[in-house]
C-alpha cells in the first residue's frame, strides 16, 4: 500500500506508544502510586511496538478513509467545543436548540421549518424531563424560577 | 395499540405528579423504637447574631444550596429536611433549591461557592470536610472563605470491631493494639474517619496501617466480614449493625453516650479526650454583606429550631445537634486548628 | 411463612400498586433514554418520598430499578446507544439484528431474558437472602483483586482474532482507571489541576461519549453532497414499516433457556458481591454465552448475545438488595439509594428489618416479583410505540434529538459542563477505536476494573503484610483465580489447537 495509508495506519500505535512513555514517566514521580501506572504503560508500550511492527511488515491496511469526510467530522467537534463554551454564556435552551439545528442541517436536512419544530420540541421536552421533572440545575441566564 | 400505550403513560405520569404533590404531606411513616434523641451538650440555645431583619433587595429569587455530595447520600438527605421544612414559610416565600455537586470529596461543591457571587444565594452544605480538604488537598479555597449559618447535626466518631474479634472491649482492644499493628479500615484515605483514626492514634500511641475502601458501604461489609481489625465509622451507620451484633461499638467520641447504643462508652468515659465526629450545617461566603448575612442566620435559625425539622430529623434517624452560627464557626474553627498538627503525618500518607 | 402474607398484605393496598405500575412506566422511559438512568431519577425521588407511605415510596422506587434495566436495551438495539449503561453490551448483537430489519424480534429476546433475569434474583431475595449475604461477607481485598481479575480475562476471551488490539484497548482502560485520587494515598494522579477529575473519569458521560456521539460522528463522516431534501413522516426504509415486538417462541426459548439461567446466574452473583455492579456482570455473561456457543457467528445478531447480557443486568437488580435487606450493606450505587430511602421511612435494615417489620421486608422482595411480571407486557406496549416511531424518523432529525439527549444526559451525571468535555472526550476516542478497528469492550471493561485490582492490590498486601501467598490461600481467591486462568487459558489453548489442526491441510 502507498506511503500515505501506511503513515495513517501507522499513526495509531505511534500515539500510543508516545502516550505510553507520557504515562510512565510521569509516573516514575509519583513513588509507590506510581507502580499501577507504569505497569498499564508498560503493557501499552508493549502493545503499541507490537501493533506497530506488524502494521510495519503486514503491510495490512485497516483504515478505510475512503469517503470519509473529515472535514464535517471536525467541524461537529468543533462546534461541540463551541456548545460547551457558550453553555454558561447565553443558558440551556438556546445554546441546545442551536446545537439541534446545527446537526440536523449538516446531516443535510433541508427543511428549515421542520428542522425548527423537531430541534425544538426536543429541546424543551428534554428541559422539562430534567430541569422540571430531575432538578437538575440546566444553566439558565433568564427564566430563573 | 396506541391508545393502550398513552393510558399506560398517563398513569405514569399522574403516580409522579400524586408523588411531587404528595412532597409536602406530614409524614406518616411509622416512627422507629429509638427514643428522640436530646440535642447533643452545648445546644445553648442562644438567639442568632445580631439584627436579622429582612434586608431592602433580598431576596428576590430562590436560594440555591449546594450539597457536595450525590443526591440520596446524609448530606444530601438532612439538607432536603431543611429545604423541605421551610418550605416557603421563610424567606419571604422564596424556596430553598437543592443542588448536588459531586466530586472529589467534596472539592468540587466548596469550589463552586467559593466562587460564586457572594450576594447571599448560593449557599453551601457545611461539613467536616471544609476542615480537612484546605489542609491536605491542594485546593483553591480555605476554611475562612466561608461564615458558618447554623449546626444541624453531629455524628460522632465511633470505634468498631468485627464481632468475631479476639477483643471485646475498649481496653482489650488498647492491650492488643499496643502489641500488634492493627489494620483499620477508612472509607476513603484523607475522610473525616482517618483522621480520626490518626489522632486516636496519636493520643494512644498506637501504629495503624489503614485499609482505604472506596466507600462507607464498602468499608462495613469489610469490618462485618472480618477483613481488617478494626474501623472507626460514623455512629449514625452503625447503629443498626451494632444492635443486630454483626459489629461491635468499642468507644464513641462524644460527650454522652448515644440512646440508641447505650452500652457504647465515650472515649472520655474510657479515659481518652476524643470527642470528634462529622458535623453537617450551612455556610455561605465569607464576604456576603452582613445585612445579608444576618438575615439568613437568623432564618436559618428558626428553621433548624423549628419543631417539624426536629421532627423528620429524629424520623429519619440523622442525629439532631444544634449550634447556633456563632458557635459553629468557632467549633469549626477549633477542629481546624487541631487538626493542623498532624497534616505533615496525614500527607505523608 | 406469615412474614410473607404479611407482605403480601401490604404490597396489595391500591396506592402500592398504583406506584409500583407507575414506578415500571417511568422505569422504562428512564432507562430507554441515554443519558437519564435509574440512579438519578431515583435519586431525585427519594425526597419526593419524604412525604408519602412506605408502601408507595418503595413500590415507585422498585419498580423504576427494575425497568430500567429493561429499558436500557431499547436505544442500545434500536440505535447502538445504551440507554443505562448496563445495555452496552446489549447493542453488540442487538443493533445488527435490527439493522437486518428484525428489531421486533431483538426486542422480544431482550424483554424476554431481562423478565427471566429479573425473576430469578426476584427469587433469590426472597428465599436464599441470609445465606447468600453470609457468602457475600466472605469477600474480602484478596477475593475483589481476583474477582477483577476474572473480570479482565473475559476481555481476554472475546479477543476473536485480533488479541494485540485488544490488549491495547486494555491497556488504554487501565491507564484511564490511574486518572483520579490515587485510593492509598490521595494522591492526585493525571488529574491536570482539573477538580472535576479527582475522583477519576466518570463512567456515564463516558459511555454515552462512546456511543452516542461516535454514532453521530460516523453519520456526520457520510456526508456528501445531498440530493433534494425527502418528507417528514415518511418511512426511512420499507422494512421498518411497523415495529411489533416479538417474544421468543417455545422453540427458540429451548434454545435460549440455558443462556438464560447461566447469566442469570452470573447476575445473581455480581449482584450479590457489593461494589461489583451490573458492567461487569454483562461482559461476564455474554464471554460465557460465546464460550457455550462457539459455532454461533456474534456480533451478527444473534440472540444469545442479546438475551446473556439482558438476563444478566436484570438479575443484579433484585439480588444487588440482598446485602442491602440482610446486612444493611448496599450491592451498589442504586440499592445505596434504596438505603436512604428506607431510612427515611424510618426503617432499618438488617436483621432488624426482617424482625420489626417483617411486612415491609417481604413488601419489598415480592414487590420486585411483581414488578418483574408486570414488566414484561408494559415493556411490549411501549417498546412497540417507541420503536416505530423512533425507527420512522429521519436519520437526521432523529441524530439531533439523540445529541440533544445525550449532551444533557451527560451534564445531569452531576450537574457539571465538565462532563459534556468528557463525552466529547470519548465521542472521539470511540470514533477513532472503530476506525483503527480497535475494540471497545476492553476499553471499557478495563477503565472500570482498572482501580478495583489497584486498591485491592494494594490492600492485599497492607492486610497480609506484602506475601502474595494471600490470593491462594484464601479458598474462595483460590477459587476465583483458577476459573481466571481457565477463561484466559481456554480461549487460548482451542486457538492453538485450532491452528495446528489447519496447518497440516494448508
Amino acid at each position: 500500500m502507498n506511503k500515505k495509508q501506511l503513515a495513517i495506519d501507522a499513526a495509531m500505535p505511534v500515539f500510543f506508544i508516545a502516550v505510553a512513555l507520557y504515562v510512565i514517566v510521569k509516573a516514575q514521580g509519583m513513588g509507590s502510586e506510581g507502580i499501577f501506572p507504569t505497569l498499564s504503560g508498560g503493557v501499552l508500550l508493549l502493545s503499541a511496538i507490537y501493533i506497530l511492527a506488524d502494521t510495519v511488515m503486514k503491510k495490512r491496511q485497516v483504515v478505510n478513509l475512503e469517503g470519509v469526510n473529515l472535514v464535517m467530522v471536525l467541524i461537529t467537534v468543533a462546534a461541540l467545543i463551541l456548545y460547551i463554551v457558550l453553555l454558561p454564556k447565553i443558558g440551556y435552551i438556546v445554546d441546545t436548540f442551536i446545537l439541534g439545528i446545527f446537526v440536523i442541517r449538516s446531516l443535510g436536512y433541508k427543511k428549515m421549518g421542520i428542522t425548527l419544530l423537531c430541534s425544538g420540541i426536543a429541546v424543551l421536552v428534554t428541559f422539562f424531563v430534567f430541569k422540571i421533572l430531575l432538578a437538575v440545575p440546566l444553566p439558565m441566564i433568564f427564566l430563573e424560577f | 395499540m396506541n391508545k393502550k400505550f398513552v393510558s399506560i403513560l398517563l398513569a405514569g405520569i399522574m403516580v409522579l405528579a400524586l408523588a411531587a404533590c404528595g412532597n409536602h404531606s406530614s409524614s406518616t411513616a411509622p416512627a422507629p423504637s429509638s427514643a428522640a434523641p436530646a440535642p447533643s451538650s452545648n445546644a445553648a440555645r442562644e438567639p442568632a447574631a445580631a439584627d436579622g431583619a429582612k434586608p431592602a433587595n433580598f431576596p428576590k429569587k430562590n436560594i440555591t444550596i449546594i450539597v457536595p455530595y450525590d443526591a440520596g447520600g446524609g448530606v444530601d438527605i438532612t439538607t432536603r429536611l431543611v429545604t423541605d421544612a421551610a418550605g416557603k414559610d421563610y424567606f419571604d416565600g422564596k424556596s430553598l433549591i437543592v443542588e448536588n455537586r459531586p466530586g472529589g470529596g467534596a472539592v468540587v461543591g466548596h469550589t463552586a461557592v467559593a466562587n460564586a457571587d457572594p450576594d447571599g444565594y448560593t449557599l453551601l452544605a457545611y461539613t467536616s470536610a471544609i476542615v480537612n480538604n484546605p489542609l491536605l488537598k491542594e485546593v483553591t479555597y480555605e476554611l475562612g472563605d466561608f461564615k458558618t449559618l447554623g449546626m444541624v447535626c453531629f455524628d460522632p466518631e465511633i470505634l468498631t470491631v468485627p464481632a468475631s474479634a479476639p477483643y471485646k472491649t475498649f481496653d482489650e482492644f488498647i492491650a492488643y493494639a499496643k502489641e500488634n499493628t492493627v489494620k483499620l479500615a477508612t472509607p476513603g484515605h484523607s475522610t473525616a474517619h482517618h483522621i480520626a483514626a490518626m489522632q486516636f492514634a496519636k493520643e494512644y500511641g498506637l501504629k495503624f496501617e489503614y485499609l482505604h475502601n472506596d466507600s462507607s458501604a464498602v468499608q462495613l461489609q469489610q469490618l462485618m466480614g472480618g477483613h481488617c481489625d478494626a474501623a472507626f465509622m460514623a455512629v449514625g451507620e452503625t447503629v443498626s449493625a451494632i444492635n443486630d451484633g454483626t459489629i461491635i461499638g468499642l468507644a464513641m467520641g462524644d460527650e454522652n453516650r448515644n440512646p440508641n447504643i447505650p452500652d457504647v462508652p465515650t472515649f472520655k468515659e474510657c479515659g481518652g479526650t476524643m470527642v470528634s465526629g462529622a458535623f453537617r450545617g450551612f455556610a455561605c461566603r465569607a464576604d456576603v454583606p452582613d445585612d445579608i448575612y444576618n438575615y439568613l442566620v437568623a432564618e436559618f435559625d428558626k428553621i433548624i429550631t423549628s419543631d417539624k425539622f426536629i421532627q423528620a430529623m429524629n424520623d429519619a434517624a440523622i442525629p439532631y445537634s444544634y449550634r447556633n452560627a456563632a458557635d459553629f464557626q468557632a467549633y469549626a474553627e477549633s477542629v481546624s486548628a487541631s487538626l493542623e498538627p498532624l497534616v505533615p503525618e496525614l500527607k505523608a500518607g | 411463612m406469615s412474614g410473607i402474607l404479611a407482605g403480601l398484605g401490604a404490597l396489595c393496598q391500591p396506592m402500592t400498586l398504583l406506584a409500583l405500575f407507575g414506578g415500571v412506566v417511568v422505569g422504562l422511559i428512564v432507562g430507554s433514554l441515554p443519558g437519564l438512568n435509574d440512579s438519578i431519577t431515583m435519586a431525585v425521588l427519594i425526597p419526593v418520598t419524604f412525604g408519602m407511605e412506605p408502601g408507595t415510596a418503595i413500590g415507585l422506587l422498585v419498580g423504576i430499578y427494575c425497568a430500567s434495566a429493561c429499558g436500557g436495551s431499547v436505544p442500545s438495539i434500536l440505535l447502538k446507544i445504551p440507554g443505562t449503561a448496563s445495555a452496552t453490551v446489549t447493542a453488540y448483537d442487538g443493533y445488527p439484528m435490527s439493522q437486518k430489519g428484525k428489531s421486533g424480534e431483538a426486542l422480544g429476546y431482550a424483554i424476554s431474558a431481562s423478565t427471566f433475569g429479573g425473576l430469578t434474583s426476584a427469587f433469590v431475595l426472597l428465599f436464599l437472602s441470609p445465606f447468600l449475604a453470609r457468602q457475600a461477607l466472605r469477600f474480602g481485598p484478596p477475593e475483589y483483586f481476583m474477582l477483577a481479575v476474572l473480570g479482565m480475562s473475559t476481555v481476554i476471551g472475546m479477543a476473536g482474532n485480533n488479541i494485540a488490539k485488544n490488549v491495547l484497548a486494555m491497556a488504554v482502560g487501565l491507564v484511564l482507571s490511574c486518572v483520579g485520587m490515587s485510593p492509598q494515598t490521595g494522591l492526585n494522579r493525571f488529574t491536570f489541576g482539573i477538580v472535576n477529575l479527582m475522583d477519576g473519569i466518570s463512567l456515564v458521560p463516558m459511555l454515552i461519549g462512546l456511543f452516542g456521539v461516535t454514532s453521530i460522528l460516523e453519520v456526520i463522516e457520510t456526508i456528501k453532497a445531498k440530493p433534494a431534501a425527502k418528507d417528514f413522516v415518511e418511512n426511512v426504509k420499507e422494512n421498518y414499516q411497523k415495529v411489533k415486538v416479538v417474544l421468543p417462541d417455545k422453540e427458540m426459548s429451548k434454545r435460549l433457556l440455558p443462556i438464560w439461567a447461566q447469566s442469570s446466574l452470573i447476575g445473581n452473583v455480581i449482584g450479590i458481591i457489593p461494589g461489583a455492579g451490573m458492567v461487569m456482570a454483562i461482559f461476564m455473561a455474554y464471554d460465557q454465552a460465546q464460550r457455550r456457543r462457539p459455532s454461533l457467528p456474534f456480533g451478527t445478531g444473534v440472540p444469545e448475545g442479546i438475551a446473556a447480557p439482558e438476563a444478566a443486568n436484570n438479575a443484579v437488580v433484585a439480588s444487588s438488595m440482598v446485602p442491602l435487606l440482610s446486612l444493611g450493606v448496599p450491592g451498589n450505587s442504586t440499592s445505596a439509594l434504596f438505603l436512604g430511602a428506607l431510612t427515611i421511612q424510618g426503617l432499618r435494615t438488617g436483621p432488624t428489618l426482617f424482625r420489626d417489620t417483617p411486612d415491609m421486608a417481604y413488601m419489598i422482595i415480592l414487590g420486585f416479583i411483581l414488578a418483574n411480571i408486570i414488566m414484561l407486557p408494559l415493556s411490549i406496549a411501549y417498546c412497540n410505540v417507541l420503536a416505530t416511531a423512533v425507527l420512522r424518523l429521519k436519520r437526521e432529525i432523529l441524530s439531533g434529538i439523540v445529541l440533544i439527549l445525550c449532551v444533557t444526559g451527560a451534564f445531569a451525571v452531576a450537574n457539571s459542563a465538565f462532563n459534556i468535555c468528557v463525552m466529547l472526550f470519548f465521542g472521539v476516542v470511540g470514533y477513532f477505536f472503530n476506525k483503527y478497528k480497535i475494540p471497545q469492550s476492553s476499553l471499557i471493561l478495563a477503565s472500570i476494573l482498572g482501580s478495583m485490582m489497584e486498591s485491592n492490590w494494594t490492600q492485599s498486601m497492607v492486610y497480609a503484610g506484602g506475601s502474595v501467598s494471600v490470593f491462594f490461600t484464601r479458598p474462595l481467591s483460590l477459587i476465583l483465580f483458577v476459573l481466571s486462568v481457565i477463561c484466559i487459558g481456554m480461549p487460548l489453548i482451542n486457538r492453538f489447537k485450532a491452528k495446528k489442526e489447519k496447518t497440516p491441510a494448508a
